[in-house]
This record gives structure tokens, sequence and C-alpha cells, in this order.
């Protein structure tokens, strides 16, 4: 049973749609991270892992869903499962690890014996229960549903959740073009890199979903550097001619792609082309063709961004980013936890570059992230105030835009991708679920 | 018994320690363009993270999380982003940052003219309204080669001992 909390908030009014502002204070304040969790994170489908993090049976990574620790585990028969990371005899950690294999976990505590399906097979002790111990309900917690899209892991905690799919929506046929685009797929190159930052988990989901005007103000720097995989007035031309997506479910996404063929599928490897247009449909495949910058976030954490780079200025474009989630460690800050990935066909040069040039631009030290982060941290160091936290954060670019109907892919397209309508769809989706008791 | 013999010089080590205590003064003070000076043109430059794996097995193959993975052509892109306070919004200004290099132990190289200088390196690094300030714990396992006129870095594998990095960017070189 989910637990639930009454609320004294007018959500209207920390959502005002009339005047497109947001209300600073969720963005701050304690009590609404308390309901987030509840309401959101309790709820919906979480990113846990990809299942090449976890290729073999007996292989888990540890996770975390909103603010619980978990275990991502697949079991001998092959399938993934995922648990709370605590023991149901006495409460500790089950594992203390990042990742590893196992048949069974033994908890250090009073040597509780779990098998990788989470099963309890022994307390140790087992005679002193008489025979009066459940054993099948004393297994570890599993979440209420577990299932997969392509190789991305999800789960939820809510009995009662629609299905992944239809969780997903439309944001599949979006995620597809990134993730899901070879007969193999894709597979990670590292384990995640994981860093705090001192910020709300909602600046990252709203930034990647998507915020188009902060790119030249912010990002000046390495794209005067000129570390852009395709020729700058390409990029320009590109971010001129684009949709924003915005899709139910609070989903939304950018893909920024050419008006035209004459660079195709820059910093992509020539060998995997085909195999792109075998696994995609001709609208989608039409969208990677011309892609020279992608990002999304899939409510609530879950997001990705795609570049083609050149961090080394060779006139040579790699399509590289990552795959991360705005993991929240209450108000004010996240765990940011970042995947790099590449198609399992690749050549390995092509694997290693793509790793080098996602570390080097969108991780912990790359060089468009660190200034998104400075930002974010400010926001929250600024927004803590008990004045600002009053304020508003203002979308009212999004009031003067209507979706348009000329764009090929599900989902309201709204043009030029520059307003704030998504930024503010993702907004309204938010109160929505936050409202709900 | 006794520690093992390294079979370097005083003036090796010496040469060694005056390196990185250099390199260090380098990085404080800014002066990025100046260390470009200080490596090969095929210089090797990484550092990594840990990830928690249990001690006792064996199986598990040790896996770590790429932070840096850079060579020339990749530094003196960074190098010029930080040089230039048009060119970023996380180190305008620039953050106070202080190398603190120890437990300098050199051994002789792969190659003989190469020496091998393991380092431990406790960088601060604080950036104004973003508190508190981080110290990044850091070994280093450096290759420098022993060239006309001194040392010059080889490579650096460098490897964070936290799992989960306590700071929201590193913006420097280490």
């Amino acid at each position: 049973m989910l637990r639930t909390t009454d609320d004294f908030y007018d959500w209207d009014q920390l959502i005002d749609e009339q005047r497109a502002h947001a209300s600073t204070s969720i963005f701050v304040d304690e009590q609404i991270y308390a309901l987030e969790v509840e309401r959101i994170f309790n709820r919906s489908w979480l990113f846990l892992g990809h299942a090449t993090e976890i290729p073999n049976p007996g292989d888990f990574v540890t996770r975390r869903m909103g603010d619980d620790q978990v275990i991502l585990i697949r079991g001998d028969d092959g399938k993934p499962r995922a648990f709370l990371n605590q023991c149901p005899h006495r409460g500790s950690l089950i594992s203390k690890l990042d990742n590893g294999n196992c048949q069974h976990f033994v908890c250090s505590y009073h040597g509780w014996t779990f098998n990788n399906a989470g099963q309890l097979k022994t307390t140790s002790y087992d005679d002193f229960y008489q025979g009066k111990l459940d054993f099948s309900a004393n297994g570890l917690r599993a979440v209420a549903q577990l299932d997969s899209h392509g190789e991305l892991i999800f789960a939820t905690w809510d009995a009662d959740a629609v299905s992944l799919s239809d969780y997903l929506g439309d944001m599949k046929w979006y995620l597809d073009i990134y993730f899901n685009r070879t007969p193999g797929g894709m597979e990670v190159l590292a384990p995640p890199q994981r860093w705090i930052v001192n910020t709300n988990w909602k600046l990252g989901a709203l930034n990647f979903g998507t915020d188009n005007q902060h790119l030249h103000p912010t990002h000046m720097g390495p794209t005067a550097l000129g570390i852009l995989g395709a020729p700058i007035n390409e990029v320009v031309n590109a971010l001129g001619s684009s949709y924003q997506i915005s899709l139910d479910g609070g989903h939304g996404c950018v893909n920024t792609t050419l008006p035209h063929d004459d660079l195709p599928y820059t910093g992509l490897p020539k060998e995997l082309i085909p195999l792109y247009e075998q696994t995609l449909s001709p609208e989608q495949a039409t969208i990677l063709r011309r892609n020279v910058v992608t990002v999304g976030n899939v409510f609530p954490y879950l997001a990705w961004i795609q570049v083609a780079l050149d961090t080394e200025r060779k006139g040579e474009a790699i399509a590289a980013g990552t795959l991360r989630l705005w993991q929240p460690i209450g108000p004010h800050q996240i765990e940011l936890t970042c995947w790099y990935l590449a198609e399992k066909e690749a050549p390995e040069a092509h694997k290693q570059a793509v790793l080098a040039e996602g570390l080097r631009t969108f991780g912990m030290s790359g060089m468009f992230e660190e200034d998104d982060l400075d930002i974010w941290s400010s926001i929250v160091t600024a927004g803590k105030g008990s004045i600002a936290s009053t304020s508003t954060m203002n979308f009212e670019t999004a009031l003067n835009f209507e979706p348009v109907d000329d764009f090929p892919g599900p989902g309201r397209a709204y043009f030029p991708m520059l307003p704030e309508c998504e930024q503010f769809n993702l907004l309204k989706h938010w109160k929505q679920v936050m409202s709900r008791r | 018994m006794p520690i093992p013999k390294t079979n370097i010089s005083d003036g090796e080590y010496r040469a060694a320690c005056e390196f990185l205590i250099y390199e260090a003064r380098l990085f404080d003070q800014h002066r990025y363009l100046e260390w470009l000076e200080l490596i090969s043109d095929d210089i090797h430059y990484e550092l990594v993270a840990p990830t928690v794996q249990s001690a006792a097995d064996a199986t598990t193959a040790p896996k770590t999380v790429p932070l840096f993975s850079e060579n020339r052509a990749s530094l003196q892109t960074r190098i010029e982003q930080l040089a230039n306070p048009a060119f970023t919004v996380s180190e305008s200004p620039p953050s106070r940052s202080r190398h603190f290099v120890t437990n300098i132990w050199v051994e002789r190289g792969g190659q003989a003219d190469q020496l091998a200088v393991f380092s431990n390196l406790l960088v601060y690094r604080g950036r104004g309204f973003d508190l508190p300030p981080h110290f990044f714990p850091i070994v280093r396992n450096d290759i420098l080669n022993q060239v006309d006129g001194g040392l010059q870095l080889e490579s650096r594998r460098a490897e964070s001992d936290e799992h989960i990095i306590g700071s929201r960017s590193i913006t420097l070189l280490i």
C-alpha cells in the first residue's frame, strides 16, 4: 500500500496555466519534494538500467527508485527482476555493492539468505521458527511491475500503473531512433558515471525536455571552439527548421534535423546505415539521417542527448551523448547517473570514440555539461531564499504557439523549436500527477 | 624486510618531484597553455572512478567508470575553453583550485628513458556560491619521458577514490 499524504497546495497557483508561470517553490520546497516521491516516483515507471549491464544470470547492479534502494538482478532463468535492497528480517541493506554476480544474497546481519529470484531459502535459524514462518511471504520485496522497452529496463512500485508500453506511449517511437535502431541493439560502454549536483531534478528534466533558448547563451563557448561535428551554419540551419515534440505522459524531445540530405547520418558509422534502415520506419530513419542534435526527457527523469561532435577538431564527426537519470536525493540535490552507449554492431574504434566524445562533452567533465550544472545549481542556491521562493519562473513564450500538423512523427509538434511550449507542457503534466490524490 | 629498491638516482627522484610540483603550480595559476608544453604529442590522459565490488568475488572483473579520456588534441580544446572566460560559464570567474601532491614514488619506467611516477593528489576546488567546496582524492600513475631539457608527461592514469563524485563537475585538470 502506497503512503498517501493530504496536501494543502493550490496547484493552479503553483503552475499558472493562464500566465505560463511556475512557482520557484516547486524546485526548492521540502514538502513538495516529499509529495513528489509519493505521487510521481512511487507511481511512475522508472528507468532502472540497460539489459547489457546485467548480461549473465546472477549479474546485478544496485540502483534507486525514488528515495528507495533497489537491486536489479538477472535470475538463473535469464529474467531481470528488481527488489528492495532491504532485508525483510531486520532491515539492513542486502547488498552494499554497485555491481556484481551472485547466486545468493546472504544478509550479513543474521544470515537470511535469498536466491537471485529473491526467494528466502534459509534464515540460518529455521528450526527456531518451528515451521511457522511463511518463507514465500518473506522473500525480498519485489517491485510491483518490471518490464523492458528494447533493452531499457523499467519498474514501478504501483501495481495499478498502466503497462510500460502505454506509459511510454508515443515516446517509444523516438526512443527507438536513438536506442533501438539496429537488430542487435545498444550496449553500455562502461558502468554509469554518478555524481552529486546541488540542484533540483526538474531543472534537468525541463532542460532536456526541452530548453532550446539556452543553447546560445549557455553553450556559446564550446560551440565557438568548433567542437560540433557539423558545420556551424548547418547547425544553425537545423535549429531554425526543426520542431519540438510534446507527448502525452509528460514526455518530450527535440530532433534537430537538417532540412536536406547533404550530410547523411552525421557521425554514425557507414557500416550501420543499412541496419538503421532495416530496423527503423522510413520516417524514423529520415530523422536519424538528418539529425545533428537530439535531446529528450521521459517523464519523470530519464533523459538523453546525442550530438554530432568533434572535440579533437579533426573534421571527423562522432554522434555521441548519454542516457541519464536526474536521480533526486531530496529537493536540493541529485545524483546524476550517466550511461554511454553504442550499437553492438559498431566497429570497436567507433565505440571508443563514442565513449571519449561523450565524456568530453556530457558527463562529469563534459565541456557542455559543466555549464548547465553551474546554472542549475545557482537556481537552487537563489531559489531557497524566502523571498526568492515566492517568485515565479516565466514560460510565457509557450502561450503564443500552437501545434502544427506538418511533422511526420507522433505527438504535438511545435514550430519553431525555440519557444517554451514543451517545457511548460511538462510542468502541466507534473501538476496533473501531483494533484492526483 | 626492506622496502623494494627503485634503482632511481637522487637526481631522477628530484626531477620527478619538481615536475609534479611545478605542474601543480601551473594548474593552480591557470597557466594551462604552459602545461601543454610539458606533455608529449601522443599523451594518453585519463581519470577513472572505481565501482564498489565484492572483494571475495574473483570472477567479477574490476569495473571502472571513465571520467576523462583525452589525447593532446582534446586537451588542447579543453585548455582553450579554460583559458578564455568567454568560452566557459562554469569557470568564469575561475574556480579556486589547490593541487596538493604527496607520496611521490618513482621507479624505472617500461623504457630506459622513462620514469614511472606514482603520487597522491588532493585537489581543492571552490566555486563561490556552490558550497561547500570540494576536495577530490585522487591517485595518479604517470609515465614521464626523460627528454632533452627535462621531463615530459607521456601518460597519466588517474583514479578517483570516490565512486560517487561529490562535486557537480571537474572542470580543472588533475
